[in-house]
C-alpha cells in the first residue's frame, strides 16, 4: 500500500505537499484492506487489475480511512488548475462519508503507481457522479455494516455526523472502528485503465441525499494554491534526479522533413555535450541547461533536413478544405435530436439564411512549454516525472513505444502549467523524447522544450467550417434548420518523438469505430431549441491537413482543446441564431427564449439578461454604422448546454469601423450547473474561460505556410493581456432541485465568440462569419 | 565564477558569465519561485526583483547582476519582514502581504504564471501602495518588457488579489 511519506528521490526542493497539505498528527498511515464477497463478478473487474499498482476492487484504494479519523483520497485525475481534486472531490467525499471537509487530510492525483482508476484532466465532476463520489458511497455503506457488528444496532437504526456513528445510544469513531479490521468489500470496476478514459466504478451504492449535503455548496480554498503561492509546491519544471542530464530536441524543419545530417558539435565549444540521433530525432545532451540550450542551437543550424510543402498554407486553408479533404471516407454522423422533414421547409420557407461559418485552428499555448525527466533504468524499469493531464494514458504509450508493458512504466504527476486538452489522451509532447534520450545515454534526462518549439511542434484545436439553412415561418420562428459540421481528426495521441524516432505508435487518425482518435466527427453540441420542428444536424470528419502528405505521417496535428468539437459546433449554431433573429425581426434573445422549451436554458437566459441590463430590441441596433472612426456599440448574447450546465453569456462590445478593433466592454454570464459546489472555486473557473473566450474570438489563430506553423513565441501568437480584459459578471445559478452538478471549468471559453459576432452586427449591421475576427478581417469585412 | 546575492544570502556561482539568471536561480540556488515560460522576457513568469525593480530572469545574464541585490518569491516573506520590523519569530509565520491576498482571493488556476504576477504586485504597491484599476493595468501591460501574460485567464482574481494585498499593506500585517 502506498503512504504519503513515498516521493520520488532526490527531488529537491519542499516537501510534496499536495500529497499532504494537511500534517497528519503524526498518526499512522494504515488502511484497511478488504476481503470477501464481490459485488460483481466476472471478467471485468480481473482485466481491469492487470495493470494497476493498486487495486481498484479494494476501497482502500480509493480512500484509506486512518486510526486519527482522518481520510486520504486518490484519483487518477490529475489537477491542471481547475483544483476540483481539493475542493470539489473533498466535499463530495466529506458529504458522502458524514465527515468535516477538513478530515480529508490529504489527495493523491495522478501517479500512475498510486491510484487506482486513470482518466484524463476533464470531465472532473463526472455529470454528477465522478469514481472518488462511488467509491465514498461504498464505502459509507461498508462503515455502516461494520458499526451495526460493533455496536449491535441495526443498520437501519444508525446515523453518521462528523465521522462518528451513533444509534441506540451508543457511538464510535470511524477511527476506531477500523482499527484492525477488515471489511467486507469489493468495488466493481470497468474500462481500460490506459485508455482515455481510464476505469470507471460500476453499480449503484446508495447516495447520501441532496437535502442532506453541509460541505458541498461551500467556498471551501483550494489547498494547492497556498504551497504555490508560498513557493512550497514541487513542480514538475523543479524535479532533479542524481546524475541527471539536460536535453534540447532539434525538431525537423518542416513537418514534413526527414533528417539528411545531423548537425556536428563543436567539442571545443560543448565539451560535455552529446548528440543522440534515432531516425529523425535529434536530441542534444548536457550536464548544464545552458550548455545544452547554446550546443541545441549550434547543432540545429548544421542539420541538414529535406525540403517539405504539402500544407495548403493559410490562405488557402478553407478552400483546401472544401474542395480538396476526403469528407466522404469517414461516415457522416447525424445528431440524435434530428428530426421532422427539414428540405419540404426549406423550399417552403417565408424567409431563408444560408450562410458558412469558419473557425480557425488554435494552439493551446500552456503559459510555459512542455517538459518531462525520464529515467529509465538498466532493468527496463522507466519513471517518468511530468505534468500530464492523462498519466495513465502516457504510460500506456510509453510502454507501446519501447514495446514492453505498462507494469514496467510509472508516471509520477506533478504541477505544472494547464494546458487546456493538449495533454488528456496522454501526452504533451516532451515526455517520450526524455525517455528515448535517457534510454540512449543510460542516465536520467530531462527534455524542455523551447517556447518555438511548443509553438511549431504541439498539436492544435481543431479547424472547422460548418454550413446552415435555416427557414423562418412567416410568424418569424424556425420552421427548419440544417447545419452540417466539417472537421479534421481532432485527437491525436501519438507522442511525436515516437514518431520521428520511427517506433511504435497507435495509429494516426483514420477511419473507425472505436471513438476519440478516429476521423468521424460527432455532434458535439447539444441542441437546446427543442421548439424547432425540423432539424438535421450532420457532423463531417475528415484526415487532418498534412497526415497523408507528410513524409513523417506529421502534418498539422489537432487535439482536444477547452470545449473540444463543442466549441467549433456552437459558434455557428449561435450565431446563425442571432442571424436568424435579426431576420425574424425580432431581440435576439427573447428569440431564444422563444425556441427553448427547456426551463433551464429559460433560466440561465433571463438571468444573463437581467444581469447585464440587455435592452430587448431587434438587431441591429437603428444607428447602426460601419464606416467611421467612432467607436460603436452592440451587444449579442449565446447559449450553450455541457455536461449539465447551461451557460448563457452577453457581450457588451465597442468596435471601431476605421480600424476594424473591437473591445469587449462587458463581458456577462450566467451558469446553471444544478447544484454549485464551490462557488468561489467556480467563479475564478468562469473568468478565466471568459479570458480565453474573448481570446478566442478576437486574437487567435495558427500561422502556417506550405511547411509549416509560422509562429514561434507570444508576439506572434498574442494572447490577452490585463489591458484588455472587460468588466466581467459571473451569475451563479444554484439549482438543487437538478439533483446533481454538472461540470464548470470549460464552456465559457466557447460562448464569448458568437455573442460577440453578434454584438458586431447589432453595431455595425454586418455579419463576420469567420474566427478569429482580427481588426484586419473586420475592417475587409466593413468595407465591403 | 560570479558572487551572486539572492534573497539576502551570498553565493559564489561556478556558471560561465553569461548564463541567464533564470537557469542559476533553478538549477544551482534551487529557487524554484521563478518559471521557465519563454525565455525571450515576453510573459513574465521568470521574474524576481533586482534592486526592487521587476526583471526578467530568463534574458539576464549572471555577470550583469553581480552587485545587485536579487530577491525571488521565496524572498517576499522576508522582505515584508523586514520592512514591517518584524521578530524572527514572527517572520517565519508571515507570508508576504501579496501572498496573503493570492491566496485569499484565490487567484491562481495552474499557477505557472503567478511567480511573475506576485512580483509585478510588490514592485507596484512598494511605489504605490493603493493603484487604481487602471494602473493596476498599466502595471501589468506596459510597465514591465512585456505584459505579464496569463494563459488561464486569471487577471480579474489578480485585479481583487492586487487590491486585496494593498488593504492588508495598509493595516501593516
Amino acid at each position: 500500500m502506498a503512504t504519503t511519506s513515498e516521493k520520488p528521490p532526490n527531488v529537491f526542493g519542499p516537501t510534496l505537499s499536495r500529497r499532504q497539505f494537511v500534517k497528519t498528527g503524526g498518526a499512522l498511515v494504515v488502511g484497511f484492506s478488504l476481503v470477501g464477497p464481490k459485488f460483481l463478478k466476472g471478467d471485468a473487474a480481473k482485466t481491469a487489475t492487470l495493470k494497476n499498482s493498486l487495486d481498484p476492487t479494494l476501497p482502500s484504494s480509493w480512500i484509506e480511512i486512518h486510526p486519527d479519523s482522518t481520510v486520504l483520497i486518490r484519483t487518477g485525475k490529475s489537477d491542471f488548475g481547475q483544483g476540483s481534486p481539493f475542493t470539489a472531490y473533498r466535499q463530495i467525499v466529506a458529504d458522502e462519508l458524514s465527515v468535516p471537509f477538513e478530515a480529508i487530510t490529504t489527495v493523491v492525483a495522478g501517479d500512475t503507481d498510486r491510484t487506482p482508476d486513470g482518466s484524463g484532466a476533464f470531465d472532473f465532476l463526472g455529470r454528477g457522479t465522478p469514481n472518488i463520489r462511488k467509491a465514498a458511497a461504498y464505502t459509507y455503506q461498508a462503515l455502516l455494516d461494520l458499526s451495526s457488528e460493533r455496536l449491535g444496532v441495526s443498520k437501519d437504526k444508525l446515523s453518521v455526523k462528523d465521522g462518528i456513528v451513533s444509534g441506540d445510544g451508543k457511538s464510535i469513531s470511524y477511527g476506531d472502528l477500523v482499527k484492525n479490521q477488515q471489511l467486507k468489500l469489493t468495488i466493481p470496476v470497468k474500462g481500460d485503465l490506459t485508455s482515455i478514459f481510464g476505469l470507471t466504478i460500476e453499480g449503484d451504492p446508495p447516495m447520501k441525499p441532496v437535502s442532506d449535503y453541509t460541505v458541498i455548496g461551500k467556498s471551501f480554498k483550494n489547498s494547492i494554491i497556498s504551497s504555490k503561492v508560498a513557493a512550497k509546491e514541487t513542480w514538475a519544471t523543479d524535479v532533479r534526479l542524481p546524475g541527471m542530464l539536460h536535453a534540447r530536441v532539434v525538431h525537423p524543419k518542416t513537418l514534413g522533413s526527414t533528417l539528411v545530417s545531423a548537425g556536428q558539435l563543436d567539442k571545443t565549444k560543448f565539451p560535455n555535450t552529446r548528440v543522440v540521433v534515432k531516425g529523425n530525432l535529434v536530441g542534444v545532451v548536457a550536464p548544464t541547461e545552458w550548455e545544452t540550450i547554446q550546443a541545441a542551437d549550434q547543432v540545429a543550424s548544421s542539420t541538414k533536413w529535406t525540403e517539405w510543402r504539402g500544407l495548403p498554407g493559410n490562405a488557402r486553408l478553407y478552400q483546401h478544405l472544401r474542395e480538396e479533404a476526403d469528407w466522404t471516407s469517414a461516415p457522416v454522423e447525424k445528431g440524435k435530436e434530428s428530426k421532422g422533414d427539414v428540405a419540404p421547409a426549406l423550399t417552403a420557407a417565408h424567409k431563408k439564411l444560408s450562410a458558412t461559418y469558419q473557425l480557425s485552428y488554435m494552439k493551446h499555448a500552456p503559459i510555459g512549454p512542455t517538459m518531462a525527466v525520464a529515467d529509465v533504468k538498466s532493468d527496463g524499469t522507466v519513471h517518468i516525472y511530468t505534468h500530464n493531464q492523462n498519466p495513465q494514458a502516457l504510460r500506456g504509450e510509453i510502454a507501446m513505444m519501447l514495446r514492453t508493458t505498462p507494469d514496467h512504466v510509472v508516471v509520477h504527476a506533478y504541477p505544472g502549467p494547464g494546458h487546456y486538452g493538449r495533454s488528456n489522451g496522454g501526452n504533451a509532447g516532451a515526455e517520450d523524447e526524455a525517455v528515448l534520450l535517457s534510454q540512449a545515454v543510460g542516465k536520467p534526462v530531462r527534455v524542455q522544450w523551447m517556447r518555438a518549439d511548443d509553438m511549431q511542434w504541439s498539436t492544435q484545436s481543431s479547424v472547422s467550417f460548418s454550413d446552415v439553412q435555416l427557414a423562418l415561418d412567416e410568424k418569424g420562428k424556425i420552421a427548419a434548420y440544417q447545419i452540417d459540421h466539417y472537421m479534421p481528426a481532432m485527437q491525436d495521441d501519438r507522442p511525436i518523438g515516437a514518431v520521428l524516432a520511427g517506433l511504435p505508435t497507435m495509429s494516426a487518425p483514420q477511419v473507425h469505430s472505436d471513438g476519440v482518435t478516429s476521423t468521424v466527427n460527432g455532434i458535439e453540441d447539444p441542441w437546446v431549441y427543442a421548439g424547432v420542428p425540423n432539424l438535421i444536424e450532420n457532423g463531417h470528419g475528415t484526415f487532418q491537413v498534412g497526415q497523408k502528405a507528410s513524409p513523417l505521417a506529421v502534418g498539422l496535428r489537432d487535439h482536444s482543446m477547452r470545449t473540444p468539437g463543442q466549441f467549433q459546433q456552437n459558434y455557428p449554431r449561435e450565431l446563425a441564431m442571432s442571424e436568424a433573429a435579426a431576420l425574424a425581426g425580432v431581440d435576439a434573445l427573447e428569440f431564444r427564449i422563444d425556441h427553448a422549451n427547456e426551463e433551464r436554458a429559460i433560466g440561465v437566459l433571463k438571468a444573463v439578461r437581467d444581469a447585464s441590463g440587455w435592452d430587448t430590441r431587434p438587431s441591429p441596433r437603428s444607428d447602426a454604422a460601419s464606416t467611421g472612426a467612432t467607436p460603436l456599440r452592440g451587444r449579442g448574447v449565446s447559449l450553450m448546454l455541457r455536461s449539465g450546465t447551461y451557460w448563457a453569456c452577453v457581450c457588451q462590445i465597442a468596435v471601431t469601423p476605421s480600424t476594424g478593433v473591437i473591445v469587449v466592454e462587458k463581458y456577462t454570464i450566467a451558469v446553471d450547473p444544478g447544484i454549485v459546489v464551490n462557488p468561489m472555486q467556480l467563479k475564478r473557473n468562469v473568468e478565466g474561460g471568459a479570458v480565453m473566450g474573448i481570446s478566442h474570438a478576437l486574437l487567435e489563430e495558427v500561422m502556417f505556410d506550405e511547411s509549416g506553423i509560422t509562429q514561434d513565441d507570444w508576439n506572434s501568437y498574442p494572447i490577452p493581456t490585463m489591458s484588455d480584459i472587460p468588466e466581467i459578471k459571473v451569475v451563479l445559478l444554484d439549482n438543487p432541485k437538478v439533483g446533481s452538478y454538472g461540470g464548470g471549468s470549460e464552456a465559457a471559453n466557447a460562448l464569448a465568440a458568437p455573442a460577440i459576432a453578434a454584438a458586431l452586427h447589432d453595431s455595425t449591421g454586418k455579419i463576420i462569419r469567420r474566427l478569429p475576427m482580427k481588426p484586419a478581417y473586420v475592417q475587409a469585412l466593413l468595407k465591403a | 565564477m560570479v558572487t551572486l546575492t539572492v534573497n539576502g544570502v551570498r553565493h559564489e556561482v561556478q556558471a560561465p558569465d553569461d548564463t541567464p539568471l533564470l537557469y542559476v536561480l533553478r538549477n544551482d540556488l534551487q529557487l524554484i519561485g521563478p518559471q521557465f515560460g519563454c525565455g525571450l522576457a515576453q510573459c513574465g513568469a521568470c521574474a524576481v526583483l533586482i534592486d526592487g525593480k521587476e526583471r526578467r530572469s530568463c534574458v539576464i545574464p549572471i555577470v550583469t547582476v553581480a552587485d545587485q541585490e536579487i530577491i525571488t518569491l521565496e524572498g517576499l516573506p522576508a522582505r515584508w519582514a523586514k520592512q514591517k520590523g518584524l521578530s524572527a519569530e514572527e517572520a517565519k509565520s508571515t507570508l508576504h502581504p501579496v501572498q496573503q491576498a493570492w491566496i485569499e482571493e484565490q487567484t491562481p488556476q495552474c499557477g505557472f504564471c503567478q511567480n511573475g504576477m506576485m512580483i509585478k504586485a510588490t514592485e507596484l504597491l512598494e511605489s504605490n501602495p493603493h493603484p487604481t484599476l487602471a494602473q493596476i493595468k498599466e502595471a501589468f501591460t506596459t510597465s514591465g518588457l512585456s505584459p505579464n501574460l496569463c494563459r488561464c485567464g486569471t487577471y480579474v482574481a489578480i485585479i481583487d488579489a492586487v487590491q486585496h494585498a494593498a488593504t492588508i499593506m495598509a493595516k501593516g500585517r
